[in-house]
């Protein structure tokens, strides 16, 4: 068990360089002038040359560009990803932060996604081919379909200006989270229910759960304790991935509700050139993805014997 | 997301080729008839499709005719959705800009597909060091969300929609190359291509009579569902501002300007994103229904006894 | 069941993490049911882009103003250079300005302003700036004269201190303070506490040497979009927004909110290039230049593009900056027939698509937009691209989101015409045409001169400015160099003078707007009842 952890995470270790060298040439080799981004926003006008070589040396921005990328990675190994462009403060706490507020609308929004899949899912299942069972599936479908920038207006112009109900926008009380774990969580819901249905039905009719209802077992006790337990692996890797996608912080809903979030800072830091904030961002996105993956990976092995075995060969 | 490997054929002698392609084409046309969600998706992105192919023959208006004495005129008979903030008529944008969305959704969404299949295919069946590096870029590729990977290779190659479209590309072709792989994985095992092989026949001819059917049906319904996938992301990055230039009436970038209007012209917001909707939606019930057909164990599917 | 439990499990460890990091105290939570009395204002203002470390740190001064800290000078809405810090001035030959201090003084943590303090916290400070800030200060530029009076020698001939001082860049902080954390100043408001890019609140300061604040709080909120801010506004989460966009105004007033507007103090242009090499050579011609100026109806474009939020000055600095001197720029009329003549007389005739052909070469332009980025100018670029097709010239769209990028277009000099947003944020009217535009000297930026520079005639005309004691002659001066710009160089073709928009609750009282957001001022603000 200890080897298959290990082997794991070794394996990650090259994804992480290839990832950062990826982020900094995308970041660095975009067209345009950090320093002089800097210096006019300052001005509000286009920046002196004085100016600009002024914010060339204060960010940290001469030299070529390998010698730049070895001095990041080195750093950044040792937990140092230096100072963003735009507010010249270190990156880490401000990325730390910044997920932490994002953690705050994921973690509900998975866990309100995942309580409306599992039983919608189940019914849907259990019902095949029923009137409700099309219908739940066109809802499903629907909620798949729509775009959370376009949910997230509706529900604000709604909401929160017409009802007043909820702030418009912004981090505040408890109130302001509703909108958006509610728009976070409707795409998630919908597609976590289809797969739950589709995976139960996988398990309904494979042969141990036949066997099961061929001895008489009452229907609730085979869908809940076999077929749903056997489906439950499949579930978690989705439930896994929509999970750390939604802590890669949803960009177009924490945009559209002004929430200081990873995803909202990574947008704005692409429109400002903050190299460092975008280098930090993506690594952060990566090694969150690769440590869900993980877990998902361990859970795997936890619930499914017959799994972790397979792969110790 | 796992897909369920099924509905996998097998084929002892392999000379089957064309004409039984068209077959099982036919098989899943009658099939997909009987599902009415399907149909409904089918009705959706065909009529949508034809819409944006037939646009600017049936557009009421210039969709950048900018009359700025009409602006914010709710749907009338004379502008059926209404109008913008510039006057122009929301149901011709509308029309001019499904023929880009849904171009690119398809074009983009085919693309990635073949792509991740040969890509898939390569690491599969010939392993080795080609399988060791599509894999381990297809692993950093996975790790970044797409959406984010996206809007930083738009932010190096600058905005436009096929500098957009490229991007998208270039990145979601992983997640299919994963999948197809493990599919060849697992065909590659199996008794009948060891009795090609033995038989004598070529790698290549292996891939193509035998490994690649069995393959392609999951990657099919992928690529259809994923072309709503496709349009959410490039309406998305349109929304944030990286995608076409002005005028061009892309739904997302329709749907970005309609944000600041509305209280004047809320018919700015809803239109654009209600056709964003229908035709994510469209595709989705498509996917959906190609998926039942061709799932063995689903009783609609072609092997259905 | 053990599925049940697991749920449990889940749901009791999101709520868990949820409230550990949520519900962080006070941010926001708007109050009600408060009695009338209460003068605590929340204030929605635009990004946070705060400078906290380095010789710029400016916390809490710039670009949203918090009044911590004061300058020497203070500029009027309406661009008049006042006495604020330094009760008067004078010039001394050759080089040389005078400050005489307001006495009695003091900085929020009671040390007392003195020509000491003003050296050390504004021209030393501002003289490790590189080439020492606008003022060009440097290192033995200030000296101590006597605890009131400072003098202040700038390195290089510079008239025009006391209108670049009203800038707050150029504030005077409290010795030893830390600008960029717990900035001290002598201000009618006081620091208290500042999250990154979420809220900074000041209170009164009880000591302060004018009127004192009628406020005893204010908290300002970031909110990087002008969408969120006027949501903001509407749903009742601040009192006051900054930077409302046009279209809004109406329905502002509809619900019941006040819409105070700032004279004129920023401008939006298109600059032409007319230095491109091929294929950016097309606005060498004048004609086309001319038939652009003639062929857009600016009284359209404000009225209806821009909902009457602007003005069809075309003047590029602020008249009130001009002052008398405002009527010597012309401008144009709206004439499209002229426009179409002038293409054709330069041989420029319509094509089958309706766009005019010379030689086989269509007559289509670059249209950049825009400093500022893409997003502020919308929809103007929109709006042209039909003006101008009327007049057959084409007009291509290539929008950039942000500066870095626009000015990567501005160096290799790739397009023709250029859509920028500016302000004056001082009194020196004679800043912005000598940065762009002007050739003579120094200070310019090689990069905007290299495609926009008129000439010698302008040149010319501009250059005594540079040295011109007097404001007033100065501002003739400088108002004169305009006309050669806009007028008869056409380098410049102006399309409306903005104003600030600030949306308020009804009960926002003695809110004075200012046309240069940077100098806003709080004292006279209050509330009254009715929330």
């Amino acid at each position: 068990m200890r080897n298959y952890v290990l082997r794991r995470l070794l394996l990650f270790v090259p994804t992480l360089i290839g990832m950062s060298i990826l982020t900094f040439g995308v970041s660095n080799l975009t067209p345009g002038d950090p320093a002089f981004a800097f210096a006019s926003r300052l001005a509000n006008r286009p920046a002196t040359a004085d100016e600009v070589a002024e914010a060339r040396k204060d960010l940290g921005l001469e030299g070529g560009l390998v010698p730049r990328y070895f001095r990041w990675a080195g750093r950044a190994a040792q937990g140092d990803l230096g100072i963003s462009f735009s507010t010249r403060l270190p990156v880490r706490p401000e990325l730390v932060q910044r997920a932490r507020y994002t953690l705050q609308l994921a973690i509900p929004a998975a866990v309100l996604s995942v309580l409306i899949a599992i039983p919608v899912g189940v019914i849907s299942a259990v019902r095949r081919g029923r009137f409700s069972d099309q219908v739940l599936r066109i809802v499903t479908l629907a909620g798949a379909s729509v775009p959370s920038f376009w949910l997230a207006l509706m529900l604000i112009v709604v909401v929160a200006v017409k009802l007043s109900w909820v702030p418009s926008a912004g981090r505040g009380g408890a109130v302001s989270y509703i909108l958006p774990v509610l728009t976070l969580s409707a795409a998630p819901a919908a597609v976590l229910a289809r797969f739950t249905r589709s995976a139960l039905l996988e398990t309904m009719t494979s042969d141990y759960v036949v066997t099961a209802r061929a001895k008489g077992a009452r229907e609730a006790v085979v869908v809940g304790r076999h077929a749903l337990r056997n489906a439950l692996v499949p579930l978690v890797t989705a439930i896994g991935t929509s999970f750390a996608a939604l802590i890669g912080g949803a960009a177009v809903v924490e945009t559209v509700f002004v929430w200081p979030g990873v995803g909202r800072l990574l947008v704005e830091a692409i429109g400002q050139r903050d190299y460092p904030v975008i280098a930090g961002v993506v690594l952060y996105s990566g090694a969150v993805f690769a440590v869900m993956s993980l877990v998902v990976d361990l859970l795997y092995a936890v619930i499914d014997p017959r799994i972790r075995l397979a792969d110790e060969q | 997301m796992t897909v369920t490997m099924t509905g996998t054929r097998t084929t002892p002698e392999g000379g089957e080729g064309l004409p039984s392609e068209l077959g099982r084409m036919s098989h899943i046309w009658a099939v997909l008839r009987r599902d009415r969600t399907a149909m409904l998706g089918v009705v959706l992105v065909v009529g949508l499709a034809s819409a944006a192919l037939l646009a600017p023959l049936i557009a009421p208006h210039d969709p950048n005719g900018v009359d700025v004495a009409k602006k914010y005129r709710a749907p009338s008979g004379e502008f059926l959705l209404g109008t913008d903030n510039l006057g122009r008529d929301i149901l011709s944008r509308l029309l001019i800009g499904a023929r880009l969305s849904i171009g690119t959704a398809v074009v983009a969404g085919l693309l990635i597909g073949v792509i991740g299949l040969v890509m898939g295919m390569a690491a599969g069946w010939f392993r080795g060091a080609v399988d060791a590096v599509i894999s381990r870029v297809v692993d950093v590729l996975l790790a970044f969300p797409l959406f984010l990977l996206a809007l930083g290779i738009t932010g190096l190659i600058g905005p436009g929609l096929r500098n957009l479209t490229i991007a998208l590309i270039s990145v979601a072709w992983a997640g299919y190359a994963r999948i197809v792989r493990s599919a060849v994985l697992a065909e590659r095992g199996k008794l009948y291509v060891e009795a090609a092989r033995a038989a004598g026949a070529s790698e290549l001819r292996i891939l193509r009579k035998h490994v690649l059917p069995n393959v392609v049906a999951p990657v099919m319904v992928l690529t259809t569902v994923d072309m709503g996938v496709v349009l959410l992301a490039v309406s998305g990055l349109s929304f944030l501002g990286l995608g076409v230039k002005p005028p061009t009436p892309e739904w997302g970038a329709m749907l970005a300007e309609g944000r600041n209007y509305l209280d004047q012209a809320p018919q700015m917001t809803v239109f654009p994103g209600a056709a964003i909707f229908l035709m994510v939606l469209g595709f989705n019930l498509l996917g959906d229904g190609l998926r039942d057909a061709l799932d063995p164990r689903s009783s609609r599917s072609l092997q259905s006894h | 069941m053990s599925y049940f439990r697991k749920i449990g499990v889940v749901v009791v460890f999101s709520l868990l993490a949820t409230a550990c990091g949520g519900g962080d105290g006070d941010g926001g939570t708007p109050e009600s049911g408060q009695p009338a009395v209460n003068q605590e204002l929340r204030v929605g203002a635009g990004e946070d882009q705060y400078v906290r470390e380095g010789t710029s740190a400016n916390l809490g001064v710039q670009p949203v103003n918090a009044n911590i800290a004061e300058t020497l000078t203070y500029l009027s809405p309406t661009y008049e250079v006042r006495p604020l810090l330094a009760e008067r001035w004078e010039f001394r030959a050759p080089n040389t300005w005078r400050f005489f201090l307001r006495p009695n003084v003091k900085f929020h943590d009671g040390q007392p302003l003195n020509a000491q303090a003003v050296k050390t916290t504004l021209f030393d400070r501002v003289a490790q700036q590189r080439g020492g800030g606008t003022i060009k200060a440097g290192p033995n530029s200030a000296v101590v004269v006597d605890d009131l009076t400072i003098d202040f020698t700038p390195t290089a001939p510079n008239y025009r201190v006391p209108e670049q001082v009203v800038h707050p860049s150029n504030v005077v902080y409290a010795p030893g303070s830390d600008a960029g954390n717990r900035p001290v100043g002598t201000g009618p408001f006081r620091f208290v506490e500042y999250q990154p890019k979420e809220r900074l609140v000041v209170e009164r300061n009880p000591d302060y040497w004018g009127t004192k604040a009628k406020l005893s709080r204010i908290t300002f909120r970031f909110f990087p979009e002008a969408n969120a801010r006027r949501l903001a506004l509407e749903a009742g989460d601040v009192d006051v927004a900054f930077g409302i966009s046009g279209p809004d105004v109406k329905g502002l007033r509809s619900r019941g909110f006040e819409v105070a507007t700032s004279p004129v103090g920023s401008y939006q242009a298109m600059y032409a290039n007319i230095r491109g090499g091929p294929p950016h050579d097309l606005l060498q011609d004048p004609a086309i230049r001319l038939a652009i100026n003639l062929g857009i109806d600016r009284k359209q474009l404000v009225e209806g593009v821009l909902e009457g939020q602007a003005t069809a000055d075309q003047t590029m600095i602020p008249p009130d900056a001009l002052g008398r001197y405002k009527s010597k720029i012309n401008g144009f009329p709206f004439d499209q027939a002229r426009a179409r003549t002038t293409l054709d007389n330069a041989g420029w005739r319509p094509g089958p698509d309706g766009i005019r052909e010379k030689n086989g070469r269509k007559l289509t332009l670059q249209l950049i937009s825009g400093f500022g980025g893409a997003e502020v100018h919308k929809p103007v670029p929109a709006y042209l691209q039909s003006q101008l097709r009327n007049i057959g010239i084409g007009i291509d769209i290539v929008e950039r989101p942000d500066s870095a990028s626009y000015q990567s277009l501005i160096d290799s000099g790739s397009g023709d015409l250029f859509l920028e947003r500016g302000s004056q944020n001082d009194a020196n009217v004679g800043f912005l045409p000598t940065l762009l535009f002007y050739t003579g000297g120094s200070g310019a930026s090689a990069q905007y001169t290299k495609l926009f520079a008129p000439g010698p005639r302008f040149d010319q005309i501009l250059a005594p400015a540079v040295t011109e004691p007097d404001a007033d002659k100065t501002q003739s001066i400088v108002a004169d160099a305009m006309h050669q710009l806009i007028d008869v160089d056409m380098v410049v073709i102006p399309l409306a003078g903005l104003f600030q928009i600030y949306g308020l609750k009804k009960n926002v009282q003695g809110f004075t707007p200012h046309p240069s957001l940077i100098s806003l001022r709080w004292d006279n603000v209050s509330l009254g009842s009715n929330r």
